[in-house]
């Protein structure tokens, strides 16, 4: 019990079975809080499907998941609101509702800790302070001059900041960013995984990434998780990785191409 | 620049469209207003005399003879009416069916023959000097005006087609024509043809540019372009659309009768006029009931031709 | 017989069946070309027709206490037609966002919770809200209003609620229909930041609906003029009575200024919803 107060995502022993695809195959695994992870491996070995694990999105077939020191089978609805809540998640498409304007999807982050009225106001009628803090945070992923844009007029970069801005507005412990890179340019790749390390660094956040590249992984995560074919395949310091370990993880074989 | 002005100056740069955004306001005001103009205040006196007179009315629309047989069964209340509803559709239920139904179906038909007619000059692409202007192209200044002003009033033809009530249409025709089928067959393919005619000519102007453009750099004419390549291209959604507006062409049918055509309407108005209640509402469930067919069949059709476009 | 069925082909042989079902249809109803032409009385609407160019601006039995009341009669019909037509698209926008929104497949099955029994109940309710719209929306606002008028008598809530049916049941089926084809990432999105069902509603759903369902409004607005206009000849104390009793003496002036005055605020509204759905869309692309 005490061990699981400790850390910040715990899974034990979890499998994930769609109908006749095993995603994750008994995988443990721990997390403390304030840790940085990259979760790297090939398309399809199961990464996604752990980060929704770790933001309660994903219910595992069978083990034992807490999350930010909660186990979470013993969670009732409003319980895992507020779990989902203080853990920030940013998906590979950002998930941003288009036609709303910068601030209001950056509002939107706190839906989880609001009832309906008072995210009404809020959204729709927001007050100064909360404009301050918005364009506090919007400063700080470096888009504030877009304060008041509409979502679907951004590009991808900076659509990918207002979705950074909107899991920071949750005010959670945890980050996590599932493929931040994979629909970026190669330049922006660097600058969005400096910012998501520096801001978890800066305010003590768990954070955990799923990425494929390797050298942005070794760069900026200091522990790397592999994932391959729903197992965990290594897990160490990111100095402790070598090559070898890269070409391995990555490496197709037969059973990879017959599903491919 | 402190935080408070920044914020204050991207909010008054905010883009905004403020004519989208006064419409919404304007009509969301509208809607509202409405209930406070007193036009549609129920005064709780009369409320209690319109309920009994709702009482009567609901016990009324009962099978006369089901009304009568007080003290009969169950069963033999059903059966009594099962025999009423035969006996009503031999009358005139069957034929009011037929006809509404047959109507509906030579008035969207005829709608649809004017409408495709009417494409080529409701469609801004292909109602000009010169549809699809090649390049290195010049065209005289009277014909872009005389083109430019035939298609705007077509187009207004349309919009007026489309603006008046089918039922009033009807409603004048009927002084001309008579009673006969003729007055609403005209007053719908009228009126649809106006609707017809904008949701193809959109469909059409919506289309990629560079097919026909190849095809009049070959020397095909604004017709031929038309009809081996618009037409084709748009067919199945000109075809849903065709099948939407038959629907609605059922529905505006099973009315039309009140002007004196045999249709469900025309049977309403008599068996109200009758104090009949109950033969009024077989009307009223006989033709909703053939609304739902048609609804039925059009379904089936756009399923089908959705499954193989 | 191969090549008859070659020339066929999808879109001549469902032209050819257009065309056949159109000669079953005149065939019922037997339509007779004779009645077009040789004993139609064309000359009736002839004078209808004149009249068309000098719509009236006075009533046409001269009446010296009824001076310039024709106009402000004109203006009055305008605006009862508008507040018939308004009250009955507001209560048909509350009916059908709850009908959309129950008759959804996507809202009740993506966001409501897994359990089972939820499920089956929450999938039956759909099944039964989308049967009773259809039904509601398969009778006319006529019927439903000479019902009604039958029921409980005249009263002017009750044309309103008559137009007001049919069109909720309208609204709702293409409510759920958006619904159902809405981004349905951004709604699963809130969710993963622990938004409740009725948040994912309002914030998720309802901001990517709104320029489609306003234009949509607009156009049933539209419909919803007319509609009242025709109830007229019913009761209702819009555009519609007016003309049918002007109608009724002959006085095919005033008639044609009653109708000019219909079509005046049909095209405009008209212009209004094009204009607006113009600027959405072009907004959407940018």
């Amino acid at each position: 019990m005490s061990t699981a107060a400790q850390a910040a995502f715990r899974l034990r022993d979890v499998t994930v079975r769609f109908a006749d695809l095993v995603a994750l195959d008994n995988v443990s695994l721990t997390i403390a809080p304030g840790e940085r992870v990259g979760f790297v491996g090939p398309s399809g070995a199961g990464k996604t499907t752990l980060l929704r694990l770790l933001n309660a999105n994903q219910q595992a077939t069978s083990g034992k998941i807490s999350l930010l020191g909660q186990a979470l089978e013993q969670l009732d609805q409003k319980n895992l609101r507020q779990v989902r809540s203080a853990i920030g998640f940013i998906p590979q498409h950002y998930h941003l509702v288009p036609s709303l304007r910068v601030l209001q999807n950056v509002l939107l982050g706190r839906l989880g800790q609001q009832g309906f009225w008072a995210s009404l106001r809020s959204v729709f009628f927001s007050r100064e302070f909360e404009q301050t803090k918005v364009h506090a945070l919007l400063e700080r992923v470096g888009i504030a001059e877009k304060l008041f844009a509409k979502v679907d007029t951004l590009s991808g970069g900076q659509q990918q900041r207002v979705a950074i801005a909107r899991a920071l507005y949750q005010a959670p412990q945890a980050l996590l960013a599932d493929e931040p890179v994979a629909s970026v340019d190669p330049s922006r790749a660097e600058a969005t995984m400096a910012l998501l390390s520096t801001l978890a660094e800066e305010q003590q956040l768990t954070l955990g990434v799923s990425l494929h590249d390797q050298r942005l992984a070794r760069a900026f995560l200091p522990r790397l998780v592999g994932v391959r074919h729903g197992k965990i395949f290594k897990d160490a310091p990111a100095q402790d990785w070598t090559d070898t370990d890269f070409e391995e993880l990555y490496h197709l074989d037969q059973s990879d191409l017959v599903e491919s | 620049m402190n935080q408070k002005e920044e914020i204050a100056r991207l909010r008054s740069t905010r883009p905004r469209d403020r004519f989208v955004r006064l419409s919404m306001l304007g009509f969301a005001f509208l809607l509202v207003a409405v209930w406070f103009t007193g036009e549609f205040e129920v005064s709780s006196f009369d409320w209690d005399r319109r309920m009994a007179n709702c009482k009567r009315f609901l016990g009324q629309t009962l099978p006369f003879p089901v009304q009568q047989a007080v003290d009969a069964s169950f069963s033999e209340k059903l059966r009594l009416g099962a025999h009423w509803f035969s006996e009503q559709w031999q009358l005139h239920g069957g034929q009011a069916f037929r006809y509404t139904l047959g109507l509906s179906v030579v008035a969207i038909v005829m709608a649809g023959m004017a409408s495709l007619v009417s494409l080529p000059m409701a469609s801004w692409r292909l109602a000009r000097a010169s549809p699809y202007l090649l390049p290195h192209e010049s065209v005289a200044r009277w014909r872009t005006f005389v083109w430019g002003v035939s298609h705007r009033v077509f187009r207004f033809l349309l919009i007026l087609a489309r603006s008046i009530p089918e039922y009033m249409i009807a409603f004048f025709l009927v002084v001309a024509l008579g009673f006969n089928a003729w007055p609403a067959v005209l007053a719908l393919a009228i009126h649809n043809t106006g609707i017809l005619g904008r949701l193809g000519s959109e469909l059409i102007d919506n289309q990629a540019t560079s097919g026909p453009a190849e095809q009049r750099s070959l020397g095909a004419s604004r017709l031929q372009i038309y009809v081996f390549s618009a037409v084709p291209n748009a067919f199945s959604r000109l075809l849903l659309f065709f099948f939407y507006r038959w629907e609605t062409c059922v529905r505006d049918a099973t009315v039309l009768g009140m002007l004196g055509i045999p249709t469900f309407g025309y049977y309403l108005l008599e068996a109200r006029a009758k104090d009949r209640l109950d033969e009024m509402l077989f009307f009223v469930l006989l033709g909703s009931v053939a609304v739902l067919l048609g609804d039925l069949v059009s379904m089936v059709l756009r399923w089908r031709l959705r499954g193989n476009s | 017989m191969n090549r008859a069925a070659h020339w066929l082909g999808p879109r001549r042989s469902a032209l050819l069946g257009i065309l056949l079902a159109g000669m079953i249809g005149a065939w019922l109803i037997q339509l007779d070309p004779a009645q077009l032409f040789g004993r139609a009385q064309w000359h009736q609407l002839g004078e209808f027709f004149k009249a068309a160019l000098r719509p009236a601006l006075a009533y046409e039995d001269p009446n010296p206490a009824s001076d310039g009341v024709f106009l402000s009669e004109i203006g009055f019909a305008i605006y009862k037609t508008l507040l018939y037509a308004a009250a009955a698209i507001g209560l048909s926008l509350i009916g059908g966002l709850v009908f959309g929104l129950i008759g959804s497949t996507r809202a009740w099955l993506a966001l409501a919770s897994p359990a089972k029994p939820f499920r089956v109940l929450s999938m039956s309710s759909m099944f039964l809200v989308r049967l009773v719209m259809t039904i509601l929306r398969s009778v006319h606002e006529i019927i439903w209003a000479i019902l009604f008028l039958q029921a409980l008598g005249n009263l002017p809530l009750a044309a309103v609620i008559a137009i007001a049916i049919p069109y909720s049941a309208t609204l709702g089926k293409v409510f759920s229909e958006l619904i159902d084809e809405a981004p349905r990432a951004t709604a699963e999105g809130l969710r993963a930041n622990g938004a409740s069902v009725l948040q994912v509603y309002v914030f998720g759903l309802l901001p990517t609906m709104l320029p489609d369902l306003f234009a949509y409004l607009l156009y049933r607005f539209e419909c919803g003029l007319r509609s009242a206009a025709v109830l007229g000849f019913f009761g209702a104390p819009t555009l519609g009575y007016y003309l049918s009793l002007s109608w009724g003496e002959r006085h095919f002036h005033e008639v044609w200024a009653y109708l000019y005055a219909l079509l005046a605020i049909i095209v405009v509204c008209d212009l209004w919803s094009g204009a607006v759905r113009q600027r959405l869309t072009t907004h959407h692309a940018a």
